[in-house]
Parts: structure tokens; C-alpha cells; sequence
């Protein structure tokens, strides 16, 4: 595969995670819960990165939610990326929805272990 | 009231003192003065005023080519003065007086009047002293004012143009009445009837009644302005009433409510036992408060930090690409070092194999060893080329592609602190909803030992509680409300009751008043009343004088005074005669102003002075004729020689003469003029200085000055 025949595809994660990473979006109404991100996009790619600092990628099953994509520009990953793409020869947003969704079950373990989302910088 | 004596002090021309003796034995009541012009008639005549009444009146007047202005004579001054005239300029304190004495039928009267220099050679009044001494009959010496009164209740000073009669004012009499310019008699007449008095009395009443009609009209006011405020009062009585029953009803209400409220705070006592564990979760539920207070904005640093939280975790592993790229860039500028070195030692080498001639360029000898240093150098060349052909050979990312990658990947790269300035944000968020927790569950935990009921208890009594105490806090407001409008309704109550305690109407006012009204009325009438009678008398004396003086009875038949009292001559028909003659109007004037002083029934005696000087000779013995009687008031005349001739008329009218004097200065004695003597033998000097008298050898300086008074034998 050469650079020109990179795709860059749609980022998305299983409606489970994405109900997880919603949990996760700041309440004006409770902030004694553990909710650090702005918005749901911020989540995810806190979830994504995740997934990448850990190498570790998960396929979702079942249907995708969909993440802004005006918001979250594939584009702005694709050096990290590139190799990997280059070499599996999948989309880019399908692989960051791949180390996205393996990022959002972490965070949804840590979250079930007691821990704040956090404690991953720890 | 008859004159008895005159004494004349330094008056006028008469130097000196000059007793006038008025007694007589004769029968009669006509006394006559008489002389040339500046010898001292009007002197006499007005040291006789001045004695009376304190000062002399002229008019303004021509006489002897002089102009004399009006007015009052002076004592002393410039110009015409009462006093002789060397006193005044001679004597160093300079003294004036005239004594006059009279029997009345108050007894014996004596008026001195005596006027003195308060000091050296005074130039005018205000440096002469004015003593006045009264004394009537038996009573004390009166002095000042009350001499004054008791000489005008003799002689009243209102009265003087009825007995002091001058010349003048005959002529301006009938003058006016010539003229009919004279609006009536009306002044005399008041006068005479001593109606000024009553006219002052009436202006004195109406001035009485209006200060009266004042103080009632301000009582009125004042009584009306009390009766509208005693309703004023009454009305506020009223509100005040309800102001007090609404501040009672407002206390009840208060008490009431303090009454609930403290029985609110029994109830509660009863609980007193779990008090501290409300008190406690009171606590817990104000530090929970505050920190979820707290939370927000801890929460929000840690959302706000937490921005970056993908970078910190994406850069774990991206941190490793971007040094190796960086690496990359460092080793491809290398090479490309190398490429170029490479490049530029084959050109170096090329260009000196090919212009390599074997003589040494610094020693010019020829090189020893020239094969040798060429295959050293091509040696050289060909290390070089195989360097740079293995630099192509290599595929080798350019430095500008690593830059582009190196700006993409550092545009995920976090700053440096971003890790610990998240762990930090979250570390005190995670702190603070410890606590929280920690509060809660304290809070949890004390909640849990009351009891449901309890709670509700004391939650609904504290409730109760705060609602009461509320309500006792309004009602104390209302009822300190309703105290203040109590208070104000006091004071406007008691402004008002003080307002209202004004005058009241005194009934006395209103009968005073009423009496002032009638006595006014009275007077007015009284005055209208006499004016007619004395109207008629006037007119009935007028008349019969006018007949008994008028040269021309058949003409003019009698005086008629109209309601105004003007005066008119009457003609035979009874109607008022048309241009009548100058000496009837003149003689007519007399009539009125005798008939006048009839009327008023004055006592005194009339001076006359220069009385014939507007009469024709018939008239002139008619008016002495009707004057001078056989008994009655004295009737003084001071007339010059050329009105009445001395011998002629002390011939004519002996028998009706007390007394008859001539004034002169010794010059004008042409006979001897000693009393016993009177003879005519007399002699001239050569000088024409002295006269002396043959019979009784007497002489006298012609050149004297000083004035005689000489009685005429009768």
C-alpha cells in the first residue's frame, strides 16, 4: 500500500462504550462524580489514546456509534498511524475505533474497580 | 370779667415798665387807645395775647413800604419782635413780661408771663425761659401747663378771633364775604358752640369703638378659629380612639402570637435530648454545603486539565517516533554532510590528476616519486566515488520529509508539566469527594439515630418555630406602628385642645360698642341741633346788630345765615341783596362775628384793634355807638388818631368812656401833658430839642424815645 492508497474511513465504537464514555462527559448538576471530559469527543480520545499507549486494539461487535467527525480529524493521528495502517491496510478511523474501543473497556474496568479514569497516568 | 390792670415790661416800644390802670369810676364800658402809626397800639394789644396765650400770630401784610411775612412773632431774633427792641440789643439779660390782672366771678385773676434769657444777649426763643404764673382767686399759684388750661377756661383759646378783634381780619372777613368766597361760618360756629370739643369727642369715641370693633372683630376670629378647632379637636378625639383600640388590638395579636411561639419552645425542650444531633447535622449540612460548593470548581480545574490527558497517554508511545525521527533527521543531515564532502573531494581529485605536470609547486624540482603519487591519488578517487555511489544507492528519507512528520507528530505532543498538573487537579478533586463522602456518611450515620417522628417532630416545630418568631417580629412592628400613630394623634390632639382654649366672646365689648354708637349718634345730633338753633340765634343777633349799624335800613334789612352759615345781606323783600355796599358788607361782618360771640356768651372783654380802618365815618360812629354801652363787657379799641379823633370821640361818647388813653413819644406832645397841668404855653428851644412849659415850667426831650401811655382826661 502506498501513502496515496491510505483511506482514512469513520471512527466509531460499540453503543455499549459509547454509553460508557457519555458517562463520562461532565454534569453541571453532580460534580462529585468522576466525569473528566468536556464532551463525549474528548473521551473518546482519551479512550483511543488509551488504546495506543497500551498497543492494545479490540474490535467492537455488534452496531458503532458514530464520534463527530468535524471534531475528531483522523488526519491529525495519521504520523502515529501510518506504518500500521501501511502495513494492515485497514482505514485509519478503523483503526483508532479499534484502540478506542479497547481503551473504553479499560476505562470502564478501572471505573467498575473503584478507580478514577485518572489513575491511568499513575 | 372785667380788666383791672396791664403791666407791660420792656414790650414793644415801651422801654421800662408801663402799669396801665383799667379801673374807672366812670359809667361805661368803652376804652380806647389811641395813636399815631409804630407808637404801640397793636403792642398793647398783642402783649394782652401774649400774656393769655404764650405767643402773637400775624399776617402777611405791607406797611410802611415794608413786606412783613406771616406767622408767629418772635420774642427775640431779627426783624419784628415782641420785645423793645433796646432791651434786646442792650441789655445783657434780657427780660420781657406783661401782668395782667382781672375780677371774675371766680374772684380775683392775675396772669404773669415773663420771658428771660437763659443766657448772655440771646438771639432767639430757645434761649429764652418762659415762666407762667396763674393765679385765680384763692387757689394756689398755678404754673406751666395747668396755667395754661385755667387762663383758656376764661379766655378759651378757640374763641380769641371773637374778642380779639383786629382791623385785618374784619377786612378779610368781608373780603370773603364780598367775594362769597367763604364756604359758610361753619368753623366759628363749631367754634362758638364749643362744638370742636364734642367733635373731638366724637373722633375720640369713633376711635374708641373702632379699637374696640377691632379687638372684638380679632376675638370673632379667634372664637371662630377655637370653635373650628374644638370640632378639629372632637374629630381627633374620634380618631385617636380608634388609633388606640387598633394599637390594643396589635398588642393582643403580638402576645397572642408570643404566647404560641414560647409554647412552640416548650414542645421543643421536650426534645432537648436530641437537640445536639440537630444541632450536629445543622453543622454536617452547612460543611457539605460548602463543599460541594468547593466541588464545582474543583471539578472544573480537573475537566479543564483533563484536555490534554490524551496527549500525556498517546505521547507514551509517540514520544518514541518522534525521537526517532528526530534521529533520522540528524543522520539523513549527516549523509547528505558526507555526500556533498565526497562529491567535492572527487571533483578536487579529478581536477588535480588532470593537472598534474610531476615539478613540485613550491620547490619547482621535479617530484621524485610521480607514478607512485598518482595511484595514491586515483586510489583516493575511487574510495570517494564508491562513497557517493553507495550514498544513492541508500533510500534514505530526506530531511524536509522528516521535518513535516516532525511537526505532525509534535503537534500531539503534551507540554511537559501537563502530567503532573492533571494528576495534581484530580488528586484534589478525588481529596475533596472524600470528604464529602466521609461528611455524608457522618451525616448518614446521626440521621439514622432519630427516629422518623422525632425528626419530623422537630423539623415541623423548628419550622413552626421560625414561622412564629417571624410573626412576633411583624406584629411587634405593627404595634410599635400603631404606639407612633398613637402618639402623633396625642400631640395633634393636644396642639388642637390648646388651640381650641382661645378667647370668647366678652358681651361687654358688644355693650361698650353699642353705647360708643348711640353716644356717637347723640353727639351728632347734638351738634346738628345746636348748629340750627345757633344758626337762628346768629341770624336773630346778626340781624338786629346789622339794623342798629346799617346807614341804610330801608335797603338792607337784616342778616340771613343759611344752614352752612354763609352770610347774605337781605334786601327790603327779604332776599338777599345784590352787590351790596363795601361798608354794609363790612358792618355786616361785625354783626355776624358779634352775634357769634353773643352766642357763644363769652365773659371777656373784646379788643378791637383798628377798627374803622374799612368803615366809612357813619359806620365808624354807629360801631362805637352799638359797643360802647353804659355797662357790660369791656370793649377795648386801639385806634389810630385817623380813624376816631381823640377829642371828637372822647366828646361824643363821655358818658359811655371808663377810661381813654393816648400813646406817644414826647416829641408828638404839642401841650403840656402833665396830668394837673395840661397847658398849652409852651416853648420851642432854639434846637427844637426840648419843649418847656410856661405854666408848670415841665420840658421834655424831643429827641426821647421813650413811649408815654397818657391818660385822657374824660
Amino acid at each position: 500500500m502506498t501513502e496515496q492508497e491510505i483511506k482514512k474511513g469513520s471512527v466509531g465504537i460499540s453503543k455499549p462504550s459509547h454509553l460508557f464514555l457519555s458517562s463520562l462527559v461532565q454534569d453541571n448538576e453532580n460534580h462529585s462524580e468522576d466525569r473528566p471530559f468536556v464532551s463525549i469527543v474528548e473521551a473518546f480520545r482519551f479512550a483511543f489514546a488509551l488504546g495506543y499507549s497500551e498497543n492494545k486494539k479490540l474490535k467492537s461487535s455488534g452496531g458503532k456509534e458514530g464520534v463527530a467527525p468535524r471534531q475528531f480529524v483522523v488526519d491529525d493521528y495519521l504520523e502515529i498511524l501510518r506504518d500500521e495502517v501501511m502495513l494492515s491496510g485497514q482505514s485509519l478511523g478503523g483503526l483508532i475505533s479499534e484502540y478506542a474501543e479497547y481503551g473504553s473497556q479499560e476505562m470502564s474496568k478501572k471505573k467498575s474497580n473503584g478507580g478514577s479514569i485518572l489513575d491511568f497516568f499513575l | 370779667m372785667k380788666l383791672q390792670h396791664l403791666f407791660l415790661y420792656n414790650i414793644g416800644p415801651f422801654r421800662g415798665q408801663y402799669p396801665i390802670n383799667f379801673q374807672s369810676e366812670n359809667k361805661g364800658n368803652g376804652y380806647a387807645f389811641f395813636a399815631e402809626n409804630n407808637r404801640g397800639k397793636t403792642s398793647i394789644y398783642n402783649a394782652m395775647r401774649w400774656c393769655l396765650f404764650g405767643e402773637v400770630s400775624e399776617r402777611a401784610k405791607t406797611a410802611d413800604g415794608k413786606r412783613y411775612e406771616g406767622g408767629r412773632i418772635p420774642i427775640v431774633g431779627e426783624g419784628r419782635i415782641l420785645m423793645n427792641s433796646f432791651a434786646y440789643e442792650n441789655d445783657k439779660n434780657q427780660e420781657m413780661s406783661v401782668v395782667l390782672l382781672a375780677e371774675g366771678a371766680k374772684g380775683s385773676i392775675q396772669i404773669t408771663r415773663t420771658a428771660k434769657s437763659t443766657t448772655t444777649l440771646a438771639r432767639h426763643d430757645g434761649e429764652m425761659a418762659i415762666q407762667l404764673d396763674v393765679k385765680i382767686g384763692s387757689n394756689p399759684i398755678k404754673h406751666g401747663r395747668e396755667a395754661q388750661e385755667a387762663i383758656e377756661s376764661i379766655f378759651p383759646k378757640e374763641l380769641e378771633r371773637f374778642f380779639f378783634i383786629d382791623g385785618e381780619a374784619l377786612e378779610e372777613y368781608t373780603e370773603m364775604m364780598r367775594s362769597n368766597a367763604m364756604k359758610g361760618l361753619k368753623e366759628e360756629v363749631n367754634a362758638v358752640l364749643g362744638i370742636p370739643a364734642l367733635i373731638r369727642g366724637d373722633a375720640d369715641l369713633t376711635r374708641i369703638r373702632q379699637g374696640i370693633k377691632s379687638k372684638i372683630d380679632t376675638t370673632v376670629k379667634a372664637e371662630k378659629a377655637s370653635s373650628k378647632a374644638r370640632d378639629d379637636a372632637n374629630r381627633q378625639k374620634r380618631v385617636l380612639g380608634e388609633k388606640i383600640k387598633f394599637a390594643d388590638k396589635k398588642q393582643s395579636e403580638l402576645k397572642t402570637v408570643m404566647a404560641k411561639l414560647e409554647s412552640t419552645k416548650e414542645l421543643m425542650m421536650a426534645h432537648e435530648e436530641l437537640a445536639p444531633i440537630v444541632e450536629q447535622l445543622k453543622t454536617l449540612e452547612g460543611q457539605i454545603a460548602f463543599i460541594k460548593e468547593n466541588l464545582i470548581d474543583i471539578s472544573k480545574d480537573k475537566v479543564q486539565e483533563a484536555k490534554v490527558a490524551w496527549k500525556v497517554l498517546l505521547w507514551k508511545k509517540g514520544s518514541t517516533q518522534y525521537n526517532d525521527y528526530l534521529n533520522q533527521q540528524e543522520h539523513a543531515v549527516k549523509r547528505e554532510w558526507d555526500a556533498k564532502q565526497a562529491t567535492d573531494s572527487i571533483k578536487q581529485l579529478e581536477k588535480d590528476a588532470n593537472e598534474m605536470t610531476g615539478i613540485c609547486v613550491e620547490c619547482h624540482q621535479p617530484l621524485p616519486d610521480l607514478e607512485k603519487f598518482k595511484q595514491k591519488k586515483e586510489k583516493e578517487l575511487s574510495e570517494q566515488k564508491e562513497i557517493l555511489k553507495q550514498h544513492h544507492l541508500a533510500k534514505y528519507e530526506s530531511t524536509d520529509d522528516l521535518a513535516i512528520k516532525i511537526g505532525d507528530l509534535a503537534k500531539l505532543k503534551p507540554q511537559s508539566d501537563s502530567k503532573e498538573r492533571i494528576l495534581r487537579a484530580d488528586k484534589k478533586w478525588k481529596k475533596l469527594v472524600n470528604n464529602l463522602e466521609t461528611l455524608q456518611e457522618q451525616y448518614t450515620s446521626l440521621d439514622a439515630k432519630l427516629t422518623e417522628d422525632a425528626k419530623s417532630n422537630l423539623v415541623e416545630l423548628g419550622e413552626k418555630k421560625g414561622r412564629q418568631e417571624a410573626m412576633v417580629s411583624r406584629r411587634e412592628g405593627e404595634w410599635r406602628s400603631a404606639n407612633t400613630e398613637v402618639n402623633l394623634a396625642e400631640l395633634e390632639l393636644k396642639r388642637l385642645e390648646d388651640k381650641s382654649g382661645g378667647p370668647t366672646i366678652d358681651k361687654k365689648d358688644h355693650k361698650i360698642d353699642n353705647i360708643i354708637a348711640n353716644l356717637i349718634v347723640t353727639i351728632n345730633n347734638t351738634v346738628s341741633s345746636y348748629r340750627g338753633k345757633a344758626r337762628s340765634q346768629v341770624e336773630k343777633r346778626a340781624t338786629e346788630v346789622f339794623q342798629r349799624l346799617n346807614n341804610a335800613p330801608e335797603v338792607y334789612t337784616g342778616v340771613r345765615v343759611d344752614k352752612d352759615f354763609k352770610t347774605e345781606i337781605l334786601n327790603s323783600k327779604g332776599r338777599p341783596a345784590r352787590n351790596p355796599s363795601s361798608g354794609a358788607v363790612s358792618i355786616m361782618t361785625i354783626s355776624v362775628i358779634d352775634a357769634l360771640r353773643h352766642v357763644s356768651g363769652l365773659d371777656v372783654p373784646v379788643f378791637l384793634d383798628t377798627p374803622g380802618r374799612s368803615l366809612d365815618e357813619h359806620h365808624k360812629s354807629k360801631l362805637l355807638e352799638y359797643f360802647w354801652q353804659t355797662e357790660g363787657q369791656q370793649f377795648l379799641i386801639f385806634a389810630h388818631s385817623g380813624e376816631y379823633a381823640v377829642d371828637e370821640t372822647v366828646e361824643k361818647f363821655k358818658g359811655k368812656l371808663a377810661k381813654a388813653y393816648t400813646i406817644s413819644l414826647p416829641r408828638d406832645q404839642k401841650t403840656c401833658f402833665q396830668a394837673e397841668c395840661r397847658s398849652d404855653d409852651v416853648e420851642h428851644d432854639a434846637y427844637g430839642k426840648k419843649r418847656t412849659c410856661n405854666a408848670c415850667g415841665h420840658e421834655w426831650d424831643l429827641t426821647s424815645e421813650e413811649t408815654l401811655i397818657l391818660e385822657v382826661p374824660l
